[in-house]
C-alpha cells in the first residue's frame, strides 16, 4: 500500500469508527492534569500512521519472518501494526502462552533457520517470565531479537496495572546474559538501535539482544516521515585467527603422535561440517563432538564422541573448537564425593580456538574453571578452520598408517553402542535405546532434523548423521523448559523446508510450559514429539539417591519430591486437549513403531503429533 | 576392608535369594533408577549394565556396600543382607537379550 493509499484507507476507518468513538477521550499529551476530549462531537480522534507502523518497517527490513509473543498491553501498538499495517507476514505473530516459551522458540528457530526471529514481551512481568530462557540461549550463543512494551513516560500512564507493569530500565534483569540492550527515545533511535542490536546480536560470539519499544513511541502519529531513515544493515565478517597462532597451533598438532579434536559450538552450517571433516582428515585424528551444534558426521570413521574419555586419558596433543568446558574434559571432579581426578597426561599439548574471552560477564558462572592451554586463539572457528587446515597441509602429516586402526577402533564403537542398545530390548517401561531405534525407523527415510540432542544420547550413538541440520543441540545452560518450545520454534523453521523435525520429549521438560503445544496446532507446526516419559525428574532422584547414600539413609524415599505420578501425567489427553493429534500412554514397546508411523503421517500432512510413551528413567 | 571380607564369608551363599522378592527389592531399593529395571545400565554414564554376566556375588556385594566411585552406598542398616542376596538372585536370573544382529531396528548404518 502507497501512502496515498494508506491515507485515504485509514479516512475510511477512520469514519467508520467515528460513531463509536464519539465520546472517547484520548491521553495524548504530556502533562497528567490536562484533559484532552476528542476535537469535535462525532469525529473519532484517530492516529493515521503510528510509530509502531513504521517500528514494523525496521523489523522488516531485518528480514525477521516471526516475533512469538504473549500479547500484552505495553506493546499493544506494535502488535497491531503487526497484524493490520504489516497484514501478519513477515514478521508474522507466533501467539505463546509463556514468555518462556516465546524466548525459547527463538531459540530453537535460530539453531534451525539460521537466522533470529523476535520475541515480544512486556518490559516487567514478561520479562520476567522469559528470563531463564534467554540465559540458555545466552548460555548457547544464540542470537535471539528480544523486544520489551514499557511506558517511560509516568505522566502518560494510566493507572493501576499499567505503572505496576512499567519499570525504569526494563533490561536490567537480563543485562547479566545479554550481549546489548537499549531503549530509544525516538523513532530514528528506534531504527539506529535495532539494526545496531541485530548486527551484534549476529556477529559471533552470537547472543541475545533487546530493544525496548517505548509504548507512547508505538503509539503516537509519527512526526516527520520524510525525516526518518531505517540504516542499511551490513553484517560484521567473524573474526578469523591470527595467522602466527594458526601457524603454532598446526605445528603442534602436526608433530604430536596421538591428537585428539574436541569440538562443540563450531559449524554455523553445512560448510562448517565440511571443514570439520577436512580438518580431522588432515590429522588423520579422531572428533569428539560434544554436539553443541552438529559439527562432525556421526557416520566417518573419525567421529568417536562416545570413547572421549579414553582418547582424552591418551592424548598428546588436543584441538579444543570453541568448547565451553575445556577443564572439564582434561580433569574430573566426581560426585557426590568431590574428589578431584586429573584424566589427561600431565603434559598433554592444547590448543583452543574460542571467542569466550571476547564475553564474559561475572556474575552468573557460566564461563567456568579456568583451563591454562599451550595456545589460544580469539577466533571464529568457522572462519579459522580453512587457514589451520592449509597450515596443517602445509606441513604435512608425518603420522601416516592410523588409519587403518582408527577405523576398526569406530567399528568397534559402533558395534558395542549396537549390543547395550539390544539390552533391555523388550523391557517395559521401554528402553531408551528401543525408543531412540523405533524413532529412527520412521526418520530414517526422511530429510530429519532432531531438535535436542547431546552427546552420549542413543541418538548421536546410533543414528547416522551427517547434516548440519540434524541435531539441533541443547539448551546451553540446562535450564529445563527448553525442549518443548525450542522444538516447537525448529519446526516452525523446518516447515517450508521439506525437513521432518522429531523430538524426543522430556515430561519434566514438557510440564513447564505445557501450552506451547497449543501453540503448535494453532500455527500448523509439524513436530513429532515422541514422549520419554519417565513419570519423574530423573536426574533428581538420582541426586536424592546420592545424597541418602552419602549421609548413610535410607533411599527407597528418593522419589518424593521427584516423582511425577500418583497422578500420573496423560500427555496424549493433554496434547489433545490443546489441538494436537496424540496416542498414548504406551507401555509395550512392539506398539511404539506403528504409533510413531502414524504420527508421522500427521506430521507430513503439517501438523503436530504426540506419542506418550512410558520409558525408563535413563 | 575387614569386615567386608567377613561379611563376603558370612554370606557367600545368599546366591539362593529369592528371585521374585529380589526383583521387588532392586526396585524399592531404586537400583533400576541407574541401571534400569532390568539391569541394562542407562545413558550418560547414569550407571552401568548389571546383566546379564553380573559381577559374581563377593564383588556385587562389595561394590553395593561400598562403591567404587560414583554410586551411593548402600549399608546394611538401610538394606538387609537378605534383601541384597534376593536383589543378587534376580540379577542373576535376567535372561541375556537377543543380540544386536538379531534386531532388524538396530541394523543401522
Ligand atoms: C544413583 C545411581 C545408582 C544407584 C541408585 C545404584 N547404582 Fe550401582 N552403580 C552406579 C554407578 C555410577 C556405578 C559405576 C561404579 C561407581 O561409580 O561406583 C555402579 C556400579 C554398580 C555395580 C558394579 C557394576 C559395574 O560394572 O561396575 C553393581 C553390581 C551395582 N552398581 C549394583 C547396584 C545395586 C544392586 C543397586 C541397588 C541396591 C545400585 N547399584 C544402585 C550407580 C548407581
Amino acid at each position: 500500500m502507497d501512502n496515498e493509499a494508506r491515507r485515504s484507507f485509514l479516512k475510511g476507518a477512520a469514519a467508520i469508527g467515528s460513531t463509536l468513538a464519539a465520546n472517547s477521550v484520548v491521553a495524548q499529551s504530556s502533562g497528567a492534569e490536562k484533559e484532552k476530549k476528542s476535537k469535535a462531537a462525532g469525529v473519532a480522534k484517530t492516529i493515521a500512521r503510528p510509530g509502531s507502523d513504521f517500528m514494523v518497517d525496521v523489523i522488516r527490513s531485518l528480514g525477521i519472518d516471526y516475533i512469538a509473543s504473549n500479547p500484552a498491553s505495553s506493546f499493544r501498538s506494535l502488535h497491531e501494526s503487526i497484524v493490520n499495517y504489516g497484514g501478519n507476514r513477515k514478521p508474522e505473530f507466533i501467539t505463546c502462552m509463556h514468555e518462556e516459551s516465546s524466548v525459547a522458540i527463538a531459540h530453537g528457530y535460530y539453531k534451525a533457520a539460521g537466522k533470529p526471529m523476535a520475541m515480544l514481551a512486556h518490559g516487567s512481568v514478561g520479562i520476567q517470565h522469559a528470563a531463564m530462557a534467554v540465559y540458555n540461549a545466552w548460555c548457547d550463543r544464540v542470537p535471539v531479537v528480544l523486544m520489551g512494551g514499557n511506558f517511560m513516560d509516568a505522566a502518560q500512564r494510566r493507572p493501576g496495572v499499567e505503572w505496576a507493569h512499567c519499570s525504569q530500565n526494563p533490561a536490567a534483569l537480563l543485562r547479566d546474559y545479554i550481549k546489548w540492550d537499549d531503549q530509544p527515545a525516538s523513532l530514528q533511535h528506534f531504527a539506529e538501535s535495532t539494526v545496531r542490536a541485530y548486527k551484534m546480536a549476529m556477529t559471533p560470539p552470537m547472543e541475545p539482544v533487546m530493544i525496548v519499544a517505548d509504548g507512547m513511541l508505538q503509539e503516537e502519529p509519527i512526526e516527520d516521515e520524510k525525516g526518518l531513515s531505517i540504516p542499511k544493515l551490513a553484517l560484521s565478517a567473524p573474526p578469523q585467527g591470527e595467522s602466527g597462532a594458526v601457524r603454532e597451533a598446526a605445528k603442534i598438532l602436526s608433530s604430536h603422535e596421538n591428537v585428539v579434536i574436541i569440538c562443540e559450538r563450531v559449524a554455523r552450517n553445512q560448510e562448517g561440517v565440511k571443514l570439520m571433516v577436512e580438518l580431522a582428515e588432515a590429522l588423520n585424528a579422531p572428533v569428539v563432538d560434544l554436539l553443541g551444534r552438529m559439527n562432525f558426521p556421526t557416520t566417518h570413521y573419525l567421529c568417536r564422541s562416545s570413547d572421549g574419555r579414553a582418547l582424552v586419558r591418551d592424548a598428546d596433543a588436543i584441538l579444543f573448537l570453541e568448547v565451553a568446558d575445556p577443564w572439564g574434559q582434561l580433569n574430573s571432579i566426581s560426585d557426590p564425593h568431590h574428589e578431584y581426578r586429573r584424566v589427561a597426561k600431565a603434559d598433554v599439548k592444547t590448543v583452543h580456538v574460542t571467542l569466550a574471552d571476547q564475553l564474559m560477564k561475572s556474575n552468573y558462572q557460566d564461563m567456568q574453571r579456568f583451563c591454562p592451554v599451550d595456545i589460544s586463539i580469539s577466533a571464529d572457528c568457522q572462519a579459522t578452520l580453512p587457514s589451520l587446515i592449509e597450515a596443517i597441509r602445509k606441513i604435512g602429516n608425518p603420522k601416516f598408517g592410523k588409519t587403518e586402526a582408527l577405523r576398526k577402533e569406530y567399528l568397534q564403537m559402533k558395534a558395542r553402542t549396537r549390543e547395550a542398545a539390544a539390552l533391555a530390548w523388550d523391557a517395559s517401561p521401554v528402553s531408551t535405546a528401543r525408543l531412540h531405534a523405533e524413532l529412527w525407523n520412521v526418520l530414517k527415510n526422511e530429510n530429519w532434523c532432531l531438535a535436542e540432542s547431546r552427546n552420549g544420547s542413543w541418538a548421536a550413538r546410533l543414528w547416522p548423521a551427517t547434516q548440519h541440520h540434524n541435531f539441533l543441540g541443547q539448551s546451553g545452560g540446562a535450564g529445563v523448559g527448553y525442549i518443548a518450545p525450542a522444538a516447537v520454534g525448529a519446526a516452525l523453521a523446518n516447515k517450508d523446508k521439506g525437513i521432518v523435525t522429531a523430538v524426543v520429549q522430556p515430561d519434566g521438560d514438557l510440564m513447564y510450559a505445557p501450552g506451547v503445544l497449543w501453540t503448535a496446532a494453532h500455527h500448523r507446526i509439524p513436530l513429532l514429539s515422541v514422549m520419554h516419559n519417565n513419570r519423574a525428574y530423573h536426574q533428581e532422584v538420582m541426586h536424592l539417591q546420592k545424597m541418602a547414600g552419602l549421609h548413610n539413609r535410607r533411599m527407597d524415599t528418593a522419589r518424593i519430591g521427584t516423582a511425577i505420578e500418583d497422578p500420573n501425567i496423560d500427555y496424549a489427553k493433554l496434547a489433545q486437549a490443546q489441538g494436537v493429534w496424540a496416542e498414548g500412554p504406551i507401555t509395550d514397546p512392539a506398539k511404539i513403531g506403528p504409533a510413531l508411523q502414524r504420527a508421522l503421517a500427521v506430521v507430513k500432512k503439517g501438523e503436530p503429533a504426540l506419542v506418550d510413551v512410558v520409558t525408563q528413567g535413563r | 576392608m575387614k569386615w567386608v571380607f567377613v561379611l563376603f564369608v558370612g554370606t557367600a551363599f545368599s546366591q539362593d535369594g529369592d528371585v521374585k522378592r529380589g526383583q521387588a527389592a532392586f526396585l524399592k531399593y531404586q537400583c533400576y533408577t541407574c541401571h534400569g529395571t532390568v539391569g541394562q545400565g542407562a545413558e550418560r554414564g547414569a550407571g552401568p549394565k548389571l546383566a546379564p554376566n553380573p559381577f559374581p556375588w563377593a564383588g556385587f556385594q562389595f561394590q553395593v556396600r561400598t562403591p567404587r566411585q560414583d554410586m551411593p552406598a548402600y549399608r546394611r542398616e538401610h538394606l538387609p543382607d537378605q534383601d541384597l542376596a534376593d536383589i543378587y538372585a534376580y540379577v542373576r536370573s535376567i535372561k541375556p537379550s537377543p543380540s544386536a544382529s538379531a534386531i532388524p531396528l538396530l541394523k543401522i548404518d
